[in-house]
């Protein structure tokens, strides 16, 4: 657990930069990511883990700010075979399996695509033996290959979206909400085929929901993100046992439980950000509590939270 | 069956309009119209028993009297490489500028004007381009267009840069908003993730969604360039197919002007199918 793959330094990531309406989408943004990891990214809508995720695979030029991959700035200036190295081993699976594959194209060509790209099949034949083979990887068949996206169904979709991600041999994988679009049951068919792809081929994976009970199974470490920064990052057990941040807390109080007598006495913790009264040149940063637990407060917070923590 | 029915159809319709010209009489006595509709059987007999004999029948030009026949091959290549040349240009310079090209900068200029060019009803762009041509000439003594029917390119060049002003202002429009619309799908994003360059992508997966909207689409842009031809070919006095339908109220020729830009339209609809199969083919399934 202690080998890097993926280092996240101070990152930003502004919109509409010195206009009114300036959006801090990620603000200031560090974590690391070690190799072989699950890290789940949560946090309520708009709050920037899409857009973090998008930024790490550098779908947005981030504002300021370092991503290291494998200790190799991604967004710094990089030649073609550099960035088309760096392209193969992070690869993005989307959140709507129905609008991430293209309606006109076959499943083996959505596949392949990644394989043509990086020259990974030295003629047809091992072009397709390779789709068949990733085809069976995620469940499907070979004679899938040939049909139209939209010939599947929404969990059958999201299968061809791994597959695809799978077929570069990529490190790590940034799933972002790759199971919000889909029905329960299926929800868990992708989640357990991704921790058994995770097993088999050491994949290391940024996983973005909001399902808390999800990330909760799915995560080794959770960062749980409010209005662009991180304000809590633990070992997920950990996490769900000693919340610290007010924000965590009233996170995991909207989990609902399948218990209608629970259900019926359940109290919400509302989160109030102004409920932390910084002063003015109060430094707020994240702070670790515990061992591996970070929270992101002042240092008089951090004196009470440290007396909170149960260990 | 359904093909045979709509052929009948237009034929009925093209008889119908054809015949218009003749049966409506304006009475300056009593100051009315009036219509006159028992010529129509002796007119549509006359028109049958016409194309039995194997001729298109005749048509008054000033003082004599011509073979249709004789002279219609000549119009109907002219409005032909008009109205194709026109359409064309319309599907290459949406193309080019609504998709391949649209990310550079100097292509966002042009795309700001195209737009501003779409908001102008194209009957006030023609009149302005002669308008303009004509200042051009005055000024700089270039002459750009020429009014005589035998003065070669000088009577076809502008003709063709007209019709196709309107259809390639729609083109533009249309691809421009299905690029900006298909650009932020999630499978461009996957693409880009993946760090597939931009003409890939442009090509492999925005042209191929976008694709079935400007086949869905040609035949309002041939539709759009045989209106400015009308007004261009009658305004320029091109020797063109209208010729026919504006010469005189007489049926037969009125007939076989309007089939003959039925025919132009389907051969311009057909051969701008076949261009982009082609080019489908060659630069998208190499």
């Amino acid at each position: 657990m202690e080998d890097k793959l993926l280092e996240i330094k101070h990152l930003k990531q502004y919109f509409n930069i010195g206009r009114p309406n300036q959006v801090k989408a990620v603000d200031d943004v560090s974590f690391d990511i070690y190799r072989g990891e699950t890290l789940g990214l949560v946090g309520e809508s708009g709050c920037g883990k899409s857009t973090t995720g998008r930024t790490i695979i550098r779908l947005y030029d981030a504002t300021s700010g370092q991503v290291l991959f494998n200790g190799e700035n991604v967004h710094g200036k990089k030649s073609n075979s550099e960035l088309k190295k760096f392209n193969r081993k992070m690869q993005m699976i989307f959140q709507d399996p129905y609008a991430s594959l293209n309606p006109r194209m076959t499943v083996a060509d959505i596949i392949a695509e990644g394989i043509d790209i990086h020259g990974l099949a030295k003629g047809k034949k091992e072009r397709m033996e390779r789709v068949y083979e990733l085809l069976e990887t995620v469940g499907l068949n070979k004679e899938h290959a040939n049909r139209y996206p939209h010939e599947f169904s929404g969990g059958q979709r999201q299968r061809i979206g791994i597959a695809r991600a799978l077929a570069v041999e990529p490190e790590f994988i940034i799933a972002d909400e790759p199971i919000s679009a889909l029905d329960v049951s299926i929800q868990a068919q992708v989640v357990n085929l991704m921790k058994k792809l995770q097993r088999e081929k050491g994949l290391t994976y940024l996983f973005i929901a909001h399902d808390l009970s999800m990330v909760k199974y799915i995560s080794d470490r959770i960062g749980v993100m409010y209005f662009g920064k991180l304000v809590e990052l633990a070992p997920a057990d950990d996490l769900y046992k000693n919340a610290m941040h007010p924000y965590t807390k009233s996170l995991l109080s909207a989990i609902p439980l399948p218990d209608p007598e629970s259900e019926r006495t359940r109290r919400r913790i509302l989160y109030d950000p102004a409920s932390h009264h910084y002063g003015e040149n109060e430094k707020v940063e994240m702070r670790e509590i515990a061992p591996g637990h970070l929270v992101y407060c002042s240092e008089n917070e951090f004196e009470q939270y440290k007396t909170q923590y149960k260990k | 069956m359904r093909i045979l029915q709509q052929a009948v159809f237009i034929f009925i319709i093209i008889i119908f309009l054809a015949a218009i010209p003749a049966i409506i009489e304006i009475n300056p006595l009593e100051k009315n119209i009036t219509w006159n509709l028992s010529q129509m059987d002796q007119m549509y007999v006359e028109f049958i028993r016409e194309l039995a004999r194997g001729s298109l029948g005749t048509y008054q030009l000033g003082g004599q009297v011509r073979y249709i026949a004789a002279d219609i091959t000549k119009n109907f290549f002219t409005s032909f490489s008009i109205l194709l040349v026109g359409v064309l240009a319309a599907v290459v310079t949406g193309l080019l500028f609504g998709l391949f090209l649209s990310r550079f900068t100097v292509t966002r200029i042009i795309n700001i004007l195209l737009n501003i060019l779409a908001a102008i009803p194209d009957f006030i762009l023609i009149i302005f381009s002669l308008v303009l041509a004509i200042k051009i000439y005055e000024v700089t003594g270039v002459r750009m267009i020429a009014f005589r029917p035998d003065a070669g390119a000088l009577n076809t060049w502008f003709p063709m840069m007209l019709t196709a002003i309107a259809p390639t202002l729609y083109m533009f429009k249309l691809i421009a908003v299905k690029y900006y619309q298909t650009s932020g799908e999630d499978y461009i994003r996957t693409a880009v993730s993946k760090g597939m360059p931009a003409n890939y992508i442009n090509f492999q997966h925005v042209y191929k969604n976008i694709e079935p909207f400007i086949i869905a689409e040609l035949t309002k842009v041939v539709s759009l360039a045989i209106g400015n031809l009308f007004i261009i070919e009658y305004l320029l006095n091109v020797p063109g197919v209208t010729k026919f339908i504006f010469q005189s109220n007489q049926f037969q020729p009125i007939t076989i002007g309007l089939f003959s830009m039925l025919l132009i339209s389907l051969i311009v609809y057909f051969s701008i199918r076949i261009v982009l199969y082609l080019f489908k083919r060659g630069l998208i399934y190499e």
